[in-house]
């Protein structure tokens, strides 16, 4: 009964020619001895033959190869995308990029105070003489003869002085607020006889 | 083997069957095999970028794996999506190729996997397709487009629709890996080392699977088997 436990669950597999002949000769020999076993191979047998006979197979559709087809064509264009992204980022990646990279941003960090120093003068015209009129036009008449005063003249810097509230509140008077500081003190330094060479 | 066998009796049947040198025939054949492997060639050729050695892999074995999905989804369109997808996974992984079996062990690998989760997203039971004729809807009932009653085998043909349908549910009922086992090995022709390695198991396992499937087919179909 333990021998025909053990034949049984081969039983499928020596229907289907699946095993090897070392497994093969026990089962054979437990064959020629066991009706029941033989019995079972083949309702097996039969099971297998019904299996083949009753689920026949099916042909995909006409479309299917050229949806594939499509398919694979998206796929392969989205991998071509993705490879030139790969490419830029690999670029970007250059071990020579990475120092100079580093070096511009502590050249940047380090020059930060002549900037802010010189962050009035690199666009002086435009931002006083604006379209809708400035605070400097507003409040010195006159000023486009002083500013070309101003330009001609030593660089003024004051340390310490902060804008009125007024303009932090007004962040785009910010600029015009300086060339009218700077004009300020140096009319005032005129008047003292003090300037300070920036 | 077999002189021990009948010198010693139930105990060399044991170790005849049990004992690690027993091997199967698809176990024996499947470590050398896949080195002869054409299709493992030309899997070679598509990792090196060809694309032609993909489009001659699809066209020989994507009949199969359409018809592998067919009888887990029982729905032709869902079922040609599979396959398409065991492609496309194929395709996208294919630098990373490594042949280490039979191509067909490794593309049914992938189509057992994306059917099995397929089976666990969806719930496909009494969601039948006719075997013959167009294909349902969602929610549609197996509706069968009945045969000419002119034509001289039409209760024959009637017979095997009703047959197919009928095997087709008792299939359904199987477990998920007791099926795949089945199919792999008994439809698409598998040997069990390859199914074992298609289902990630081994092939004691792949046996049992197989016997308690064929055991509840048994049982199911009786009155057909008589």
């Amino acid at each position: 009964m333990r021998d025909c436990e053990i034949i049984r669950v081969e039983l499928p597999g020596y229907a289907n020619g699946k095993l090897g002949p070392d497994v093969v000769a026990p089962v054979r020999a437990h064959l020629q001895s066991c009706p029941g076993c033989r019995a079972e191979l083949s309702g097996l047998e039969r099971l297998d033959a019904l299996l083949l006979q009753a689920l026949p197979a099916i042909t995909p559709s006409a479309s299917f190869a050229s949806r594939f087809a499509n398919r694979l064509a998206a796929e392969a264009r989205e991998g071509e995308s993705q490879s030139s992204r790969r490419d830029w980022l690999g670029w970007l990646l250059q071990p020579w990029l990475i120092p100079v990279a580093a070096a511009a941003l502590i050249a940047a960090v380090m020059f930060q105070p002549w900037f802010a120093d010189h962050s009035t003068s690199v666009f002086p015209v435009p931002l006083i003489g604006g379209p809708q009129g400035s605070v400097a036009s507003a409040k010195k008449p006159g000023s486009d003869a002083k500013l070309a005063e101003r330009n001609s003249a030593p660089k003024v810097t004051v340390a310490g002085s902060n804008p009125p509230s007024e303009v932090l509140q007004r962040p785009e008077l910010f600029v015009d607020y300086a060339v009218i500081r700077d004009l300020d003190i140096l009319e005032s330094g005129r008047g003292n006889g003090e300037s300070h060479a920036g | 083997m077999g002189a021990k066998l009948e010198s010693t009796g139930r105990v060399t049947l044991l170790d005849a069957i049990e004992t690690p040198m027993a091997k199967t025939v698809g176990q024996a054949a499947s470590d050398a095999s896949w080195r002869s492997d054409p299709d493992v060639e030309v899997m070679q050729r598509v990792k090196k970028g060809d694309s032609n050695a993909f489009r001659e892999l699809f066209a020989k074995h994507a009949d199969a794996v359409v018809n592998f999905a067919y009888r887990f989804v029982n729905n032709r369109h869902r079922a040609e999506e599979l396959a398409q997808d065991a492609f496309l996974q194929i395709y996208r992984a294919r630098a990373r190729y490594e042949p280490k079996a039979r191509f067909t062990t490794y593309l049914y690998r992938v189509a057992t996997n994306l059917c099995l989760n397929e089976l666990r997203r969806f719930d496909y039971q009494g969601r039948m397709e006719p075997l013959e004729g167009r294909p349902l809807a969602d929610g549609e009932e197996g509706i069968r487009e009945l045969p000419d009653e002119e034509i001289p085998d039409a209760e024959d043909r009637l017979a095997g629709v009703e047959t197919g349908t009928r095997i087709q549910k008792v299939l359904d009922k199987l477990p998920p890996n007791q099926k795949s086992a089945l199919l792999l090995s008994r439809v698409q022709g598998l040997s069990y080392q390859e199914v074992a390695e298609c289902l990630e198991t081994t092939e004691s396992a792949v046996k049992s699977l197989i016997f308690r499937a064929t055991q509840t087919l048994r049982e199911e179909l009786a009155d057909l088997l008589a």
